[in-house]
């Protein structure tokens, strides 16, 4: 990790928080996608098969009631009633017309929705035709026990068979609703997993990271804040630690280094300077003007370099 | 490591370059201000380095001191240091038998490596 202590402050923090941002990204877009995933799920089922199911619920109440003025008009012997119900019978044709139109909007998009739905249409043909060429018209002319006959036989069995096929068709329909469910309780389950991975990652990411910048970073300029405190009680004798790095907390370090160091010099060099000048005053009987002179202007120097 | 002798006439320089130098492996046996003071201390220490600020204020400057020098101690090589503005200076302390080059304000990268070309080269 030599690389990260060299690269400066300012990317040192930028990549710490960059790794942050980045984990938050993918929780927001496993988030968006989970719900994403969860609207589409609930689209389907509630825009398609629960309506679809409920369809398959009234087309067969719809074939029920079929059948029950069919078998009332084979028991009625009055003109008027009969008319009466088989306009009821044509009425419920549309209904039921409507319904199996329906069935195709709804599950046009599936293959096995749309054959069951083809077989029902094509059964329901051949019940009408049956219907309307036998047992009205017997009807009508006062045959009632042949009508019966076809009643309960030929149209009977065309009537199981619708059944049949739209007991088939709201099987596939609970089948999908499972499906569906499944998949989102699945696709529930798989983004909670995320979030649990991400967010330990997260955590523990963010506790390296802390506990590494505040090694790096803080731990350095707590300690350079120590040597200062020491120089500015007068102590040049601390020693700056060595720190081959080149990022600003190096460059401090060593800034620091060279600072204690010509000061060092520069007192060593006055103090130099001035027990020379003591040591002439005290030796000579007479006052050396020229020498104290000359220690004096050296004295000058020393400090003028000093930019105060 | 290399022995190391710093000449600069001012002493805030002189020992800043010395942290620096040392912080990079080497060892600063002496330092002063003058030319003159610089070529004794080269005799009597004989360094493998002297770094030397190439406008001295008293005395002799830093290419007539590396002139000297050469004269005297072919061995040692000779480090120039410039303010900006002196870098017409530089190719004619170079002529004089300067090895090398370190730019003030001193930055310890710069300094590290332009002793390790030079040492390398020796």
């Amino acid at each position: 990790m030599k690389w990260f202590v060299n690269i400066s402050t300012k990317s040192k923090l930028f990549f710490g928080f960059g790794v942050m941002i980045l984990l938050i990204i993918i929780v927001s877009i496993t988030a968006y996608t989970s719900i994403a995933g969860l609207h589409k799920t609930l689209v389907k089922l509630f825009e398609v098969e629960v309506p679809l199911s409920l369809e398959i619920v009234k087309s067969r109440t719809a074939m029920g009631m079929e059948r029950m003025i069919l078998a009332r008009m084979i028991e009625t012997d009055k003109k008027s009633d009969l008319d009466f119900l088989n306009r009821d019978l044509k009425e419920n044709d549309k209904e039921i017309e409507v319904k199996i139109n329906k069935f195709t909007e709804l599950g046009g998009n599936n293959q096995n929705y749309m054959e069951l739905i083809n077989q029902l249409s094509a059964k329901r043909k051949e019940f009408i035709n049956s219907r309307d060429a036998h047992t009205v018209p017997l009807i009508y002319a006062g045959k009632n026990n042949e009508a019966r006959k076809y009643f309960f036989g030929t149209q009977f069995q065309h009537y199981e068979k619708m059944l049949d096929i739209t007991a088939n068709l709201s099987k596939l329909s609970e089948q999908a609703d499972k499906i569906l469910i499944q998949t989102s309780g699945q696709k529930v389950k798989e983004a909670f997993f995320v979030f649990v991975v991400i967010g330990i990652i997260g955590i523990v990411a963010g506790i390296v990271m802390v506990s590494y910048l505040t090694l790096i970073i803080a731990n350095p300029l707590k300690q350079i804040s120590g040597i200062a405190e020491q120089i500015a009680y007068g102590d040049l004798t601390v020693h700056v630690p060595s720190m081959q790095r080149t990022d600003e907390v190096g460059a401090l370090v060593m800034s620091f280094g060279m600072m204690l160091e010509s000061q060092k010099m520069m007192t060593k060099e006055i103090t130099d300077v001035v027990d020379v000048l003591a040591e002439n005053m005290a030796s000579q009987t007479g006052t050396d003007t020229k020498n104290v002179n000359s220690m004096a202007q050296k004295l000058k120097g020393l400090i003028e370099q000093y930019k105060i | 490591m290399a022995k190391i002798v710093i000449v600069d006439s001012s002493t805030f320089m002189r020992g800043a370059l010395k942290f620096i130098v040392e912080h990079a492996g080497n060892e600063v046996v002496g330092g002063t201000d003058t030319g003159l003071k610089g070529l004794e201390l080269c005799t009597g220490l004989k360094p493998d380095i002297m770094i030397i600020e190439i406008s001295l204020k008293e005395g002799m400057d830093g290419i007539d001191t590396i002139k000297e020098l050469k004269r005297v101690n072919e061995r040692i090589l000779n480090v120039v240091t410039f303010a900006p503005g002196e870098e017409n200076l530089v190719e004619q302390a170079k002529a004089a038998g300067a090895s090398g080059q370190i730019a003030k304000p001193f930055l310890a990268k710069d300094v590290a490596e332009e002793l390790g070309r030079i040492l390398k080269k020796r």
